[in-house]
This record gives C-alpha cells, sequence and structure tokens, in this order.
C-alpha cells in the first residue's frame, strides 16, 4: 500500500482577479521508503507539490491519502497533529529557531507535539548527524552545512514516516551537498523512512528511486531508477 | 520592556508620594487637635449657637477613667473651646481657644511645631498661641496678654495670661487664630467645670476603627454621641479624591502608552518571525498554541520588566527617602511646607503589577491572532 497517493490534484492561487494554475491533474504514488524527487524549472509546481504532500496547503481539487487518510477531510488542529507526528520537513534555508541551541532546535517538535524528550534519542540524532560537539551552539555559530545537519535531526526527531526536502543542498557547496545527502541516504536504509526531494541537482536524483519531471504544473515524465 | 519598566516606575513613585502626602495631610489634621474621635454631650452638635455652654459634660473625670478602661486608646484629652478676644493693649485680635491638660495637648498637637518657647504648665496663667496670632499682636514669650471671652451665664470675663510658647500650626487659618490655655484657666474664665468634648486618639490611625465599636456602646451608655475623624476631616477626603483621580488620569495615560507600545512591539516581532511561524507550524504547531506563545511571551515582558520596575520604583524611593525627601512648599492655605517621603503603598504597586501584567497579555492579543492566522506556505516563503 502507498504511503502518500495523490489524485487528480490541482491548485489554484488567486492574483488579484486571475488566478494561477500551479499544479494540473497531479496523480502519484509513494511507497515507504521510497527516494523520490521531483523535478522540473522554475515554477513547474515542485514547491507547491511538496507544500501540498507535506499537509501545509490544501488542494484546489483533487485529493491527497496519506497512510490512508484523506487529507482533504481533515481540519487544522487535526493536520498540525498528523504533520507533527508523520511528517518532517527540511528546508533549503534550513529554518532553525535562532535563540535554540542545536539541542534545542532537534528538541522543540517533540515539545510542539506534547511528545515524550528522550535526551537519549536527540543525542543519538545529533550524533547521527555529526554534530556531537556543537550541542550548545546556537544556529549563527554553525556552518551553512551544519545548520542543515541541525535541521534534518530536526525532521527525524518524531521519526516521521515521511520527510519531504525542499532543496536541502541548494545552498550547500557540493562537497557539503553530497555529505547531507549520503546522510539522508543512510537514514533511509536504516530507519526505512520515505524521502521526497524536490530539486534541480543532478547528485540527488542519481541517488532516487523514482524521478518525476513537473512542467507547468503537470507531470511530464516518471522515471523508475 | 523597557516602557514597562519606566511605566512601573514612575507608577511606584508617584503611588508612593501620593501615598506618603495623604499619609502627612491625615495624621496632621489628627494630631493636630482633632484627634481619632471625639465625643460631646448628646444634642451638642444640634445645638442652637446663642446657647453658651448649654452642653457640656461635666463628669468628665468620671468618664476618662472609664474610658480608658473600656477601649484601647493612646490617650483621652478632655477640653472646652471658646471664642475670645486677645489684646496686648496696643492691639487685640479674634482667637480661638480651647482649653486643655498640659500632657493631652501636648499628644494632641504634635504635628504643630513649636517655633518659640514651650508648652504651658497645668495651673497656671500660661497660653499658647498661634504663630499668626503673634504676628498679629507682634507678641513674644513672656509677654502678658489680655484674653477675654464671654462667660457661660452672660457678661465677659477677661483674665491676664502670660505667652509661654508659640506654635506654628499645619493650617494657616488656624495658625492665625488659635489660642490653647490650661484647662483650668479656660474653665475660670468661662465661668464652668466641664468640658465641651473629650477627644479621644488610638495608638494609630490604622487600627482606630477597631476601637469605634467600643466607643458607640461607651457613647450609648453615657448620653454621648460620637464623631470619627472622618466625619470631622472633610478637607482630607476632598483632597483625596482629587489625588486618586489624578493618579486614575497618570494611569490610565502610562497604560495607554504601554498598550500602544506592546501591541507595536509584538507586530514588529510577529513580522520578524513570519519564517519561524511558519516552521513551528509546519511542525505541527496548532493555531492556539502560536496564539499562547505569543501572548505568553509578552505576559513575560510584564512580568519580568514590571518587576524590574517595581525593584528599581522602591529603590529610588529608599534612595530619595534616605536623602532627606522631597521638599514640597506650603501648598495653598498651609502655613508651612513639608519634606515628602515616597512609600508606596505595596498593595496598591501590586494592584498595579498586576495591571500591567493584563495589559500586556491585552496589547499582545492582536498580533498575536495575526501571527497564528498565517498561512503557513507564505510564512515559510517569506
Amino acid at each position: 500500500m502507498a504511503i502518500i497517493t495523490t489524485k487528480n490534484v490541482e491548485k489554484f492561487y488567486k492574483l488579484g482577479k486571475t488566478s494561477l494554475l500551479a499544479l494540473k491533474n497531479v496523480s502519484l504514488e509513494f511507497e515507504r521508503g521510497d527516494i523520490a524527487c521531483i523535478m522540473g524549472p522554475s515554477g513547474a509546481g515542485k514547491s507547491t507539490l511538496l507544500h501540498l504532500l507535506g499537509c501545509l496547503d490544501k488542494p484546489t481539487k483533487g485529493e491527497i491519502f496519506i497512510n490512508g487518510a484523506n487529507v482533504m477531510e481533515m481540519n487544522d488542529d487535526e493536520l498540525s497533529l498528523f504533520r507533527n507526528s508523520s511528517i518532517g520537513f527540511i528546508f533549503q534555508s534550513f529554518n532553525l529557531i535562532p535563540v535554540l541551541n542545536v539541542y534545542e532546535n532537534v528538541e522543540y517538535p517533540l515539545i510542539i507535539g506534547k511528545k515524550k524528550r528522550d535526551k537519549e534519542k536527540i543525542l543519538e540524532l545529533i550524533e547521527a548527524v555529526g554534530l556531537a560537539n556543537h550541542i550548545k551552539h546556537k544556529p549563527d555559530e554553525l556552518s551553512g552545512g551544519q545548520r542543515q545537519r541541525v535541521a534534518i535531526a530536526r525532521a527525524l526527531v518524531t521519526e516521521p514516516e515521511v520527510v519531504l526536502a525542499d532543496e536541502p543542498t541548494a545552498n550547500l557547496d557540493s562537497k557539503t551537498g553530497e555529505m547531507i545527502l549520503n546522510l539522508l541516504l543512510k537514514l533511509n536504509e536504516e530507519k526505512n523512512t520515505t524521502f521526497i526531494f524536490s530539486t534541480h541537482s543532478e547528485a540527488i536524483a542519481k541517488q532516487s528511486k523514482k524521478i518525476i519531471h513537473l512542467l507547468d504544473g503537470e507531470v511530464k515524465e516518471i522515471v523508475y531508477a | 520592556m523597557f516602557s514597562i519598566i519606566v511605566g512601573m516606575i514612575a507608577i511606584s513613585i508617584v503611588n508612593g508620594f501620593i501615598n506618603y502626602s495623604m499619609w502627612g495631610l491625615r495624621e496632621s489634621m489628627i494630631r493636630s487637635g482633632i484627634g481619632h474621635f471625639q465625643l460631646y454631650k448628646k444634642g451638642y452638635l444640634e445645638r442652637e449657637e446663642d446657647i453658651a455652654f448649654g452642653y457640656l459634660i461635666d463628669n468628665y473625670k468620671g468618664l476618662l477613667k472609664e474610658i480608658y478602661r473600656t477601649t484601647e486608646v493612646s490617650f483621652v484629652a478632655p477640653e472646652i473651646s471658646f471664642n475670645g478676644v486677645l489684646s496686648s493693649g496696643e492691639k487685640s485680635t479674634i482667637i480661638i481657644g480651647k482649653g486643655g491638660l498640659k500632657e493631652e495637648e501636648e499628644k494632641l498637637n504634635s504635628f504643630g511645631e513649636i517655633v518659640e518657647g514651650s508648652f504651658f504648665e497645668d495651673d497656671s496663667f500660661e497660653v499658647m498661641i498661634g504663630e499668626g496670632v503673634a504676628k498679629k499682636l507682634k507678641a513674644k514669650t513672656g509677654d502678658t496678654l489680655t484674653l477675654m471671652a464671654p462667660m457661660k451665664g452672660g457678661g465677659l470675663n477677661a483674665i491676664d495670661v502670660v505667652v509661654k510658647g508659640i506654635i506654628r500650626m499645619q493650617i494657616e487659618e488656624y495658625n492665625n487664630t488659635i489660642l490653647i490655655s490650661p484647662l483650668k484657666l479656660a474653665q475660670d474664665l468661662l465661668g464652668v467645670d466641664g468640658v465641651d468634648r473629650l477627644i479621644v486618639m488610638c495608638k494609630d490611625t490604622e487600627n482606630a476603627t477597631k476601637s469605634e465599636k467600643d466607643l458607640i456602646e461607651f457613647s450609648k451608655k453615657n448620653d454621648l454621641e460620637l464623631k470619627s475623624w472622618k466625619d470631622i476631616a472633610v478637607f482630607y477626603f476632598q483632597v483625596k479624591d482629587m489625588y486618586n483621580t489624578i493618579f486614575l488620569v497618570l494611569f490610565v495615560i502610562i497604560m495607554g502608552v504601554i498598550i500602544f507600545s506592546i501591541a507595536n512591539t509584538m507586530t514588529m516581532n510577529v513580522y520578524e518571525r513570519i519564517s519561524e511561524i511558519g516552521m513551528v507550524r509546519a511542525m505541527g504547531a496548532r493555531r492556539r498554541q502560536i496564539l499562547l506563545q505569543f501572548m505568553l511571551e509578552s505576559s513575560l515582558i510584564g512580568i519580568i520588566g514590571g518587576f524590574i520596575g517595581v525593584i528599581l520604583g522602591y529603590t529610588v524611593a529608599s534612595l530619595v527617602n534616605l536623602s532627606g525627601g522631597i521638599y514640597i512648599p506650603p501648598p495653598p492655605g498651609n502655613a508651612k511646607g513639608y519634606y515628602s517621603m515616597i512609600k508606596p503603598d505595596f498593595v496598591n504597586v501590586l494592584l498595579c503589577y498586576l495591571a500591567f501584567i493584563l495589559t500586556c497579555i491585552i496589547a499582545s492579543i492582536f498580533p498575536a491572532r495575526k501571527a497564528a492566522k498565517m498561512e503557513i506556505v507564505e510564512a515559510i516563503r517569506s
């Protein structure tokens, strides 16, 4: 059974009196443990699709099922709870909380979800992303690669079934980008977490089991590795 | 937070200043002859003005003993009051006189300042006169003056008295007319044996009401009527109302500044943290969690800022008090200025502190709602 299914999903944005079609008739399936990559030029609808898959936004038409649950039928509180327990996010600009240190940033999703704050598990994750010596450091004391690693640990701390990564290596140099990608692949292997990337990066595409090409909001091609 | 600290300092100091001023005014009235309670013969207060000395308490010595026995009072001063004329030979002036016992009168007029000489002795022909009276008559201590007053049975009596001391009372009008004589001298002058009032002084004003019930019972039993200082010192309550209004206006202005300042700060805070709000919502925070977070942050600003303000306010007040206070020139109608201390009332300051925290929370509602209602995708993109 697919962990995420989209059926005829469409998304319009209203821009004054006109409306912009961002996604058109998108039907996809993602399996548990998948490494999928959404590619396409700027404006193709990659981020929009990722936001819909992550329950950050709702489609204008169509349906999205995650683990069999219809996202369209959930209210805001249910979606929040769902995001906290089932989905992890990694963004291009890291989006760490500047006043919190590495440990606190990783711990934060557990506080939001009122979940048990297992110190050992948090430290284990921080160690897994190679930041054991930077636990007390604030984001502004870390390099770009280190910040993205904090974001990865934060995305994984609630043990989500799906991690959505929006251009995770775009702001990093190639060496750091490669290191981050290897880390994500390792975590996919160890925890069977589903990773869905939105990217321009060929390096990420090469490692993906499924590549979805978008153009002008439509799925043009799906390539399986 | 700065505006809250400054606001709380200002509130503490203004409250302390008003509190001390009101305490000073109240005590100056009570300890300038009014006392905490006054007991009169029943009917005295409604008496006809032309019936002189018709309502005297003749058995006052026995009553004094009973008051001391039945109530917890500091002391009781028997007094007889009269109007008269004091003459130096060259000049004369109208006086409002009262006869009393030395020890009790000294304590009863403890807020008056003896500027020359000392208090009279009982069973003497010595008197104390107000500074204004002395000025009018160009009299000084040791001078002999003639005191004239209407007697009980009619006719005018006159006695030569010696100025033993000159006293400066707080109220100027009082200062220009007051004469205090030994009780015996006043009784001899007026041709009476009794007194027209018993002035009761309690240990302190805060606990005076505890004695009121006993004194009411006592007055009923002895055919007397009772008046509290609150009934007599009408001026005090007028001034108090005025000060309370000033304080309220100031409080509202400061609160207005704080509401504006907090709302502005929190709105800026929301705009600066749009991306963070988006991320936190993406991680699963509910709208009400965001709302609560911003309101909590605002209340913390109020709690911490207000607390610092209270501490600094009390520190400033202590420094002012240690330096001897702030000199206040004589208010209208008063004979002398005074050094005002700053003594904030703890309960009032605590209430203001709580109001500050509440204000901070209220001021944060609008920006917090704005943050909570933000679309996640738009927030993350910003």
